[in-house]
């Protein structure tokens, strides 16, 4: 088992070298650039120098006009010592800059992750154990629902019903007006209170393909032959859908689970913008969209880190549920 | 019970692979009335014991079936897979069901453990009444939580796929441990424990110690059909019930587990209730026999008089059927030609007549009696008619 | 249900862990009861804003947002009235009438514009106030404002300040730190020698032009394939290397169909001509001195450096236009005069020398202003925390709030409401905020769902109520359809009366069809104009305003097209005709018999595309009115393509590139009506000047008059001057006014004391201007 995961540890050094490369060049290669808006933006005012003139400045101030190769050997050399750069963007170092807004993201994503886990798998089990009855019909429904709704288009009809219509909960933003004002404590409510919505978005979404999933693998464990011994040794309904099926279901459920690790800090864009959360999703994108290189660069191979080590996680989690896969 | 549903037999015979959407709509609905009503008797709480305690009609029996009816409610119409299947098995004896797959066999054991499977299938009619030694019980009406009781420790089963059978994430002492705890409360870890090494002894197995921590996927399909066996016999139930033991295992492996079984029978007092259609094994094994086809009883009897007197044309086909190591007619292997009858549109004549070499005229009437030609010995076949009736005259 | 079950669990699971602590009484809230001495209301007043990009910094901040979040923390020297007007002498105040009610205004400085005629300088005096103070409690002086000019005049300076570009004396000396700068100049002849025996670097710039444009042709050649203006020269030449070398060719034995490769082709081009500018002038531009100031340009530039490296120059240590007289008193000196200048020179943001510089660095008669030349790194580093002598103090960046909290210290008085705080919200959720209680006031862009969407907040479904006031507020700058002279023209010649006509027929149909866009787009929130000017200037013509008409209503002959009783189809119908005529003007062959046009003149075409950056989806308010116009040109055969791409850059590439022909776009404006950016002749695209006059408009009496108007300071001229200027444009047929929006500013009834809300609310003159006075409810 430790021979596995060093090596799967090796390789992912190595593919994380070559995924950073690309990166790298697609950035560079990218049509607009924020070295141009800058340029352009500059040269519109009054009495200011052309746009070449400082697209030419500014291109020698942010280090692109070398070539590619050279560019993502001068990023490598830092970004091996821990150094990743200022965001151009936001005028900081880049890890100052995700470490504010990175913690927003992941309590979100993590509690609903929690939430869906509760919700979708309990219901997805129901499901199985009552195939093609009413309440199966129904719980599967609701989960074709939540998978088809598009995150703005529910978000925003939350937002109708609960700000505008019933006036319960805040319309959007992270803490209320009187937030510097509070206790400890009522600051921690104030924050809960403005995150009942996200996460709800958030949540109801992805229980559909969870209770789905959950669904499908619970009737292909129901089915199969040792349940049916199960019952024979005369054990309740209870434990036999509950250990013995459960045990067997959890196999596949948590591949998926532990693979979804990197969405923890994905950031949930849409989400963040409609709700005006800080996050990680929607600094990502601001500064992907203008082309900031060292900030994406990090982000992108911080992502690449967590997908494999997601994949890892997902590959001995598997190996502890499932004897079978063991490696002696 | 009573079969509150309709029968297309006054119509022409459909063909049975077509149905208009009105049909399918109209089955499925009458289907849902039929067992929604059969759940509900079946989900009633606090059902007092009056309404399934019953007395045997043969003391010296265990247990006795009479009359079973277990029909499936599928989308394509009824499925009558046991239609009438009465046997009786007798305290301490070994009673083989023999037939084709398909006859019902599997279903019948399986009824009898109510293990059917709900909502799709019911017992629909009949009795199945078990010796408990303080009570007597009808098992058809008997409700779930009493049947957990039994399960695995008056009764338990083993079954065909052992290499599927069991748990594949749990361990082997575990899954052994599991019926012993379930049926014995109070007993200590330890004894437990002492009591499946002990089980695990019994069967075969060398290393019961070790076999006790491994997982199935470390056994093979033998030693697994062991452990099977293992978990059948650790609550000392009076009915082993063996739905094809052997048939998935390799030949050898084959005769191991049976000499296994052999062994057994004579160290325990439990009945067996071997079903298989390995006329072999039931020769070695069996004190009666039970033949099935296509969801009746066709011919039951001691295990010499269907050997050696096989009466009905099904069972002699059976017979024949055996191959014959330096037979004088050495060739071709006989088979019975044809197949059996699709089971949602059953015929109300007899179901062999299609296929038997000596049918008559009167095979074209209702369905044969049960005759019998000897106290043990029953036939349903026109063939016979005569001979009870002289029998009896 | 069950999902239901668990979000109130996890309500009440939230609920009990905050509420193990006992509740905090939380001052402010209006229900609760506060102790009965003090009636102090310290509702925080939050305002909706857009996303800032935490540049908040008064040298550095370079979006509109980042700016006002700076403003707020800042005092600017310059005061301006609500019609943009000056305020001269500020520390007295004076009172000015606005739309008949007088009002009182006051800053911190007196000023003095002074301009002398013999030695053509013009001295901008500036004298503040002894006793503002900034928020630490250090008080504001004549240091800070030094130091606030240098850091602007540093040539390390990279923020949006233009001050540097004014011909300040020594401006040019102090950055390039050569005593000589200024005086160094190359004259005709050195320039000539120079281009004759051209030395290294020179010659280097010049074969790096010649190749450059050469490249660049090779791709616009290419890009005429497909264009049935050019499709003799393209059937001609198949592909497109051999329609190039047929242009560039300069040897005869050379050809090009022997060639393969168009690379190849490319760099036999090049290597005939090495540093030949002047034939390629001739076979780019039709003669000899068509790329002469470009190439005088870039070689002056290079031997002006030289002069400089080898000159006896000392080096400068500091600006001799800008000098401290007193403690409270500066002087800025300029040669020549121009009216809009008093804005940049005088209007800076005074930023406190000990904050953004090094106190111990300053030493003015020892010529050290706060802070290392060429390094600004103490500025930049407080980018993200700006302090000054503004009503609040800036306090932190925290959540996508920008909190405030009022200056004690404020030269006006300690503003009445404590706390501040700007909330990042999205425009079209602005209303909704204001409505539920996010935010206070906002800012909102205008259209016809935003009128409705507020209307309905509100019990009486007005625009003022009792949830919500708003206002609109006429937006500075304006939407137009431009019509680039270079590309739409007869024969080559943009200046041609044919050429005019050419574009004004295209112009007329665009007019007529204005109304019903602009309102089914906009609605309320916008309107019409006539004049390629927006119309909060004081420059802009007005309605009652003698020779006042609407745009492009006059046919070829000068007749007026339109009558008051025409309805909206006869009025079509009449700008078609109309169009005709001057389509026929310009050299068009017309078939009466179809009733279309079947051939255009020379250099010119019977289609025509125009750009409409609409996000592909025609989410413009142009879009309607082109399309209409699309059909109305129809049937008269001429063809107009409109290219609506989803990404904008496609248009900033193409007008970067000069290759755009007709393109709607909108202008910001600046306070001041001033014209040189955009309409002199010297700057248009690749001309080496702001490259702003995308419609490569140049007209001589034009450029005049702009120069004119740029060196008076009597308004009523200045107004005048521009009247004509407008009309020569309209005559060039390269603009089409389109729409002049509305800003909607919303402010929540309940919660904002309306009486205390500065009245009348304009472009110049916005909410924030008396915000110390601002008290909620």
């Amino acid at each position: 088992m430790r021979r596995y995961v060093l090596k799967r540890l090796a390789i992912t050094v190595a593919l994380l070298f070559v995924v950073s490369l690309i990166i790298y060049t697609i950035m560079r290669s990218i049509p607009t650039s924020y070295v141009e808006n800058q340029a352009r933006m500059l040269s519109q005012l009054p009495g200011a120098k052309s746009y070449s003139e400082w697209l030419a400045q500014l291109n020698a101030n942010y280090g692109m006009d070398k070539g590619i190769l050279l560019g993502y050997m001068q990023w490598f050399k830092s970004a091996i010592k821990g150094d990743f750069g200022d965001s151009w963007q936001f005028n900081i170092p880049v890890i100052q800059k995700f470490s504010q807004v990175i913690w927003y993201s992941f309590i979100l994503g993590a509690i609903s992750f929690i939430l869906e886990i509760i919700i979708a798998i309990p219901l997805g089990i129901l499901a199985a154990r009552k195939q093609y009855s009413r309440t199966d019909y129904s719980i599967t429904v609701i989960a074709l629902l939540g998978i088809s709704l598009p995150t703005f288009f529910f978000a925003t009809i939350l937002k109708l019903i609960f700000s505008v219509w019933l006036g319960w909960l805040p319309l959007y933003g992270m803490v209320g007006r009187y937030y510097e004002l509070l206790s400890t404590a009522n600051q921690y409510l104030d924050i809960a209170i403005h995150y009942i919505l996200p996460i709800m978005t958030l949540t109801i979404i992805s229980i559909g393909s969870l209770m789905r999933y959950t669904r499908t693998n619970m009737l292909e464990v129901l089915n199969s032959d040792y349940i049916r011994t199960a019952r024979a040794k005369g054990l309740s309904e209870k434990k036999v859908i509950n250990y013995h099926a459960f045990r067997n279901t959890l196999i596949p459920l948590v591949t998926i689970l532990g693979g979804s690790l990197p969405g923890l800090f994905a950031g949930a864009l849409i989400t963040e913008t409609l709700f005006q959360i800080p996050g990680i999703g929607y600094t990502a994108y601001l500064a992907m969209v203008s082309g900031d290189i060292p900030f994406t660069m990090f982000y992108m191979v911080f992502m690449a880190i967590l997908t494999l080590l997601g994949t890892l996680i997902a590959d001995i989690l598997y190996a502890v549920v499932d004897p079978r896969v063991r490696v002696s | 019970m009573k079969v509150l549903g309709k029968e297309d037999t006054n119509q022409e015979k459909k063909n049975v692979n077509y149905l208009t959407a009105k049909e399918v709509r109209r089955i499925s609905r009458e289907n849902r009335k039929t067992t929604d009503e059969f759940e509900k008797t079946r989900e009633r709480k606090n059902v007092s014991v009056d309404e399934y305690t019953t007395i045997m009609k043969n003391n010296d029996n265990l247990m006795e079936v009479e009359n079973l009816h277990t029909y499936f409610f599928t989308d394509i119409g009824i499925v009558k897979s046991v239609s009438g299947v009465t046997f009786d098995v007798p305290k301490g004896k070994t009673v083989g069901i023999v037939g084709e797959s398909g006859c019902g066999k599997s279903v019948t054991s399986l009824s009898i453990m109510q293990l059917v499977q709900r909502p799709q299938g019911q017992i629909v009619e009949g009795q199945i009444r078990f010796d408990f030694d303080e009570y007597i019980y009808d098992l058809a009406k008997i409700p779930n939580e009493k049947m957990q009781q039994i399960r695995g420790n008056e009764i338990s089963m083993i079954f065909q796929e052992p290499m599927t059978s069991l748990n594949p994430v749990f361990r082997i002492g575990l899954q052994v441990d599991e019926v012993i705890e379930l049926h014995n409360h109070g007993m200590s870890k330890e004894k437990i424990k002492n009591r499946t090494i002990e089980m695990l002894d019994m069967v075969g197995i060398a290393n019961s110690e070790g076999v006790y921590k491994m997982f199935p996927h470390e056994l093979s399909g033998g030693m697994r059909q062991r452990v099977m066996i293992a978990m059948a016999l650790s609550c000392d139930p009076k009915l082993i019930i063996a739905d094809e033991p052997t048939t998935a295992l390799d030949v050898t492996i084959q005769a191991q587990i049976m000499d296994l079984l052999r062994n057994l029978k004579n160290k325990i007092n439990s009945s067996i209730m071997l079903i298989t259609h390995d006329l072999g094994v039931i020769a070695e094994m069996a004190d009666f026999v039970v033949v099935m086809y296509a969801g009746k009883v066709i011919e039951k009897g001691t295990a010499k008089e269907i050997f050696h007197n096989p009466l009905h044309p099904y069972t002699v086909g059976l017979m024949a059927s055996r191959p014959k190591i330096g037979g004088l007619k050495a060739g071709k292997l006989y088979s019975i030609p044809g197949s059996v009858p699709n089971p949602v549109d059953m015929p109300d004549y007899c179901y062999f007549k299609d296929r038997c070499n000596r049918s008559m005229k009167k095979c074209n009437g209702a369905y044969p009696p049960e005759i019998y030609v000897s106290d043990t010995h029953m036939v349903a076949c026109y063939h016979y008619l005569d001979s009870e009736e002289e029998k009896h005259d | 249900m069950k999902k239901l079950l668990v979000l109130l669990l996890l309500l009440t699971l939230v609920v009990s862990i905050a509420g193990c602590a006992p509740k905090e009484e939380v001052t402010g809230d209006i229900e609760t009861e506060t102790p009965v001495e003090e009636v102090v209301n310290n509702t925080p007043l939050v305002v909706g804003y857009s996303a800032f990009s935490e540049k908040f910094s008064p040298f550095f901040a370079s979006t509109a947002y980042d700016i006002d979040a700076s403003t707020l923390t800042q005092v600017n020297l310059l005061k301006t009235d609500r019609s943009g007007g000056i305020i001269y002498n500020s520390i007295e105040g004076e009172t000015v009438a606005y739309n008949g009610v007088d009002y009182f205004y006051n800053g911190i400085s007196d000023i003095k514009v002074d301009y002398d005629e013999t030695s053509d300088i013009t001295t901008y005096n500036i004298k503040i106030r002894d006793d503002v103070k900034f928020s630490d409690g250090e008080t504001v002086d004549a240091d800070d404002i030094i130091f606030s000019y240098y850091v602007l005049s540093d040539p390390t300076y990279t923020g949006s300040s233009t001050l540097y570009s004014y011909d300040i004396l020594g401006m040019t000396n102090y950055r390039m730190n050569n005593s000589m700068a200024e005086v160094l100049s190359v004259s005709a002849e050195e320039l000539a020698a120079e281009l004759d025996n051209p030395g290294e670097d020179s010659q280097a710039f010049i074969e790096g032009f010649v190749s450059d444009v050469l490249v660049s042709e090779l791709d616009w050649v290419k890009s005429l394939y497909g264009d049935d203006g050019w499709a003799s020269y393209t059937e001609m030449h198949p592909i497109p290397k051999d329609l190039y070398a047929m242009f560039y060719n300069l040897d005869e034995n050379y050809d090009s169909y022997t060639v393969e490769d168009e690379t190849q082709v490319l760099n036999d081009i090049l290597a005939q001509y090495g540093s030949d500018w002047k034939m390629l002038s001739v076979n780019y531009g039709g003669s000899e001195s068509y790329f002469q100031p470009d190439i005088e340009g870039g070689v002056g530039e290079i031997l002006l450096s030289n002069k400089l490296a080898s000159s006896e120059g000392l080096e400068v240590p500091a600006i001799e236009g800008i000098k401290k007289l007193s403690q409270t008193e500066v002087e800025v000196k300029v040669r020549g005069f121009e009216a809009p200048a008093v804005y940049s020179i005088c209007g800076i943001d005074v930023a406190p020398m000990h904050y953004y510089g090094d106190a111990t660095m300053y030493d003015y008669d020892n010529n050290m202003f706060g802070f290392t030349r060429g390094d600004l790194s103490i500025v930049e580093s407080k980018t993200s925390q700006p302090m000054g002598a503004g009503p609040y103090k800036f306090i932190k960046y925290e959540d996508k709030i920008v909190y405030y909290e009022a200056n004690e210290n404020y030269y006006k008085g300690e503003p009445e409401t404590k706390y501040l705080q700007l909330k990042e919200t999205t425009d079209g959720e602005m209303i909704a905020g204001v409505g539920t209680g996010e935010i206070d006031i906002a800012n909102p862009s205008g259209s016809v769902a935003k009128f409705e969407e507020l209307k309905a907040f509100n019990s009486n479904n007005e625009t003022v109520g009792d949830v919500i006031t708003a206002s609109s507020v006429n937006n500075l700058g304006y939407g137009y359809i431009g019509i680039n002279a270079v590309n739409v023209n007869v024969a080559g010649d943009i200046s041609s009366e044919a050429s005019k006509n050419l574009r004004k027929a295209f112009a007329t149909i665009y007019a007529v069809y204005r109304d019903v866009s602009i309102d089914s787009y906009y609605g309320d929130a916008a309107m019409v104009i006539n004049y390629p000017i927006s119309n909060t200037s004081w420059a802009a013509p007005q309605k009652a305003d003698a020779g006042y008409e609407i745009a492009f209503s006059k046919d070829v002959d000068g007749n007026p097209i339109y009558t008051s009783d025409m309805i909206a189809d006869d009025k079509y119908a009449a700008a078609l005709e109309a169009a005709k005529g001057f389509f026929i003007a310009a050299g068009y062959t017309f078939d009466e018999t179809t009733g279309m046009f079947t051939a255009a003149p020379e250099g010119a075409s019977l289609e025509y595309e125009v750009i409409v950056p609409g996000d592909g989806t025609g989410e413009h308010p142009a879009f309607a009115m082109l399309t209409d116009s699309r059909e109305a040109l129809a049937k008269l055969g001429i063809t107009l393509t409109i290219n609506d791409p989803s990404d904008t850059n496609v248009l900033w590439d193409s007008i970067d590139s000069n290759t755009h022909v007709m393109w709607t776009a909108a202008w910001g404006s600046t306070l001041d009506p001033d014209m040189y950016q955009v309409y002199h002749s010297s700057n248009g695209i690749g001309l080496g000047g702001t490259d702003s006059n995308s419609y490569n408009i140049a007209d001589p009496e034009l450029d005049k008059l702009i120069m004119d108007a740029r060196q008076s300071s009597d308004q009523s001229f200045r107004k005048a001057t521009y009247k004509q200027a407008l009309d020569i444009i309209l005559d060039w047929g390269v603009e089409v006014p389109n729409y002049q929006r509305q800003n909607l500013v919303i402010f929540s009834t309940e919660r904002v004391n309306m009486s205390t809300v500065t009245p009348d609310i304009t472009t110049y003159w916005v909410w924030m201007n008396d915000i110390e006075l601002i008290k909620m409810n």
